[in-house]
């Protein structure tokens, strides 16, 4: 049975078609026969543009990106060098708008940031580690993953990931998650809500 | 060896795809606005992205009125609603789906749309008025529409301030997932509080239902609540006290006829008792009443000049989405008049 419906897909359909360059969906999970896996295929069958490629946890690939949580994905061009755009727990409900967000955003349709922001955030010397907690009804989280993402994606040292916050209760609790979106930042910053770019950067930068 | 940490369906049922829709939110896409230009003297520049502004935005481009909308969140309220069932035309939607229809009727006018921002100031220049930004950018318009919305109204007890995001919460359907499998208090007798009882029934363990009075929820839902069995209901009672550690665990609610006090053990506190009006940055310019809604005439049209209000920000009384959307509607027509009537104010062709 589908997962998309008819009316869901040609929207999909319609915004891929602005891709220009291959976009890879790296997805780790426990079989080639999961909701995720499932998911993604049926995803990536929309567009020729979207490639999606299966690794086990244990495989070379999830140790060489050191993914500790399944299922989970990580997003790349083709030449496959690690942009730290990761996916944990499976990015339905709300969430499919940060997973189509990135996957554009790297398929060379994403929004222009403006210069003296994409400077501020080249400087951050990391390594930085950013965990965006959500849960798939929430309306206001893509907004937060996405900006996490923008992030990674600027600069080589930072990596984001989408934790959906029932999948991994554990962690959840761990960073105290009783509200999302969380953001939490390995330099011990901390967001709450979808704030603007400028206070995802500010914390970034340790200047909160 | 990495530890893998495997996604895990103990106590918390973890999210599977069947039963979760996929609706696309153009709002969050952030595909290609089309911006507001601050070079550009607007006939109409609109605060607020919810219904009302919305909807003031397109009726005022179809007068051929330059316009330009600028707002923190598309849909306002209206995104944090689960679905909606009451808005003339379409029997039920989601919140979601009901914004992005909105965005996507406004972007039909190529209406140059900026988010994320919010307006800090309104100063009048000559004849015009410059809207001051938070990012610190200045847009120029004839005339200004004030359509803020509400943010949620607070309780004001010991507790809530203290254990705000640590089990309080005043958004269902963002945080009610995460209270899955426990106890929790919900406080409020209108239709969003019976609303989101009902929404998260079926996720908890045991909700108690507090307010103060009577409901004032429509009876369909009155209805539906009834024939919840994980719902205790306490009318005629308040909240005192939220307590907890780190979290909340417990809160302290009063009898109001008896004055007698029940701990009632919760991990999380739904907070949904109406709506506070976010006028905050115009309060010293526009005439507002003793809850700070800004007061409108029939018109839309505030005490100063050129500029109006509509939505929940205002005088109305009842807040509904399609009351909102109509308010929009009056204002872009009452703009469109107002700048007939004041020639040197209009847009030169």
């Amino acid at each position: 049975m589908a997962i998309f419906s008819e009316e869901i897909r040609r929207q999909i359909s319609e915004l891929f078609a602005h891709i220009t360059e291959p976009v890879h969906i790296e997805t780790f999970d426990e079989s080639e026969d999961t909701d995720m896996v499932n998911f993604i295929t049926e995803l990536s069958s929309i567009s020729d543009q979207i490639v999606f490629e299966y690794y086990a946890p244990d495989s070379a690939r999830a140790r060489e990106l050191e993914i500790v949580r399944i299922p989970g994905l990580n997003l790349t061009r083709a030449d496959k060098q690690d942009l730290g755009v990761r996916f944990s727990g499976i990015p339905a409900g709300h969430e499919i708008n940060s997973l189509i967000a990135a996957l554009l955003e790297l398929g060379n349709v994403g929004t222009q940031i403006p210069k003296e922001l994409v400077t501020r955030i080249t400087a951050i010397p990391g390594p930085l580690d950013i965990k965006v907690f959500v849960t798939l009804q929430c309306p206001h989280c893509p907004g937060a993953v996405l900006k996490a993402h923008k992030l990674a994606m600027l600069n080589p040292n930072i990596t984001a990931e989408m934790v959906e916050a029932q999948s991994f209760p554990e962690l959840s609790t761990e960073y105290d998650v009783s509200a999302v979106p969380k953001t939490v930042f390995s330099n011990g910053a901390e967001l709450l809500g979808d704030l603007p770019f400028e206070n995802f950067l500010a914390a970034a930068e340790g200047k909160l | 060896m990495i530890s893998i940490d495997k996604q895990q369906n103990a106590v918390q049922a973890s999210p599977t795809l069947s039963g979760l829709s996929f609706s696309l939110d153009l709002s969050v896409l952030e595909l290609a606005d089309n911006q507001p230009d601050p070079q550009i003297l607007y006939d109409l520049l609109v605060i607020g992205a919810g219904p009302a502004g919305i909807n003031a935005a397109i009726y005022a481009r179809r007068k051929g009125l330059t316009a330009a909308v600028i707002g923190r969140t598309v849909g306002g309220q209206v995104k944090e609603t689960n679905i909606v069932e009451n808005y003339l035309g379409i029997e039920s939607i989601t919140g979601t789906e009901l914004t992005a229809k909105f965005q996507s009727h406004l972007q039909a006018y190529d209406v140059p749309l900026l988010r994320g921002r919010t307006v800090t100031a309104i100063r009048r220049e000559g004849e015009d008025f410059v809207l001051d930004l938070d990012d610190h950018s200045h847009f120029k318009s004839r005339t200004v529409l004030i359509a803020t919305g509400a943010g949620p109204r607070q309780l004001g007890v010991p507790g809530e301030k203290e254990f705000r995001h640590k089990g309080v919460t005043y958004c269902a359907i963002c945080d009610g997932p995460l209270f899955s499998g426990q106890d929790i208090i919900v406080v409020g007798g209108g239709n969003t509080a019976v609303e989101s009882t009902i929404d998260l029934a079926r996720s908890v363990r045991n909700i108690t239902l507090v307010h103060r009075s009577v409901f004032r929820a429509e009876k369909i839902l009155q209805d539906r609540l009834a024939q919840l069995d994980n719902v205790e209901i306490k009318l005629g009672y308040v909240v005192e006290e939220i307590k907890g550690d780190n979290r909340v665990t417990e809160v302290v609610i009063r009898h109001l006829e008896s004055d007698r006090l029940e701990i009632v053990p919760a991990s999380g506190v739904l907070i949904e008792i109406g709506n506070k009006p976010a006028s905050a940055p115009f309060q010293d310019l526009v005439d507002c009443n003793q809850w700070h809604e800004i007061i409108v005439d029939a018109n839309q049209a505030t005490n100063v000049p050129g500029i109006f209000a509509a939505g929940d920000v205002t005088s109305v009384r009842q807040k509904q989405i399609i009351i909102a959307a109509a308010a929009g509607a009056n204002a872009g027509l009452a703009i469109n008049e107002y700048l007939n009537q004041h020639p040197s104010t209009r847009r030169k062709q």
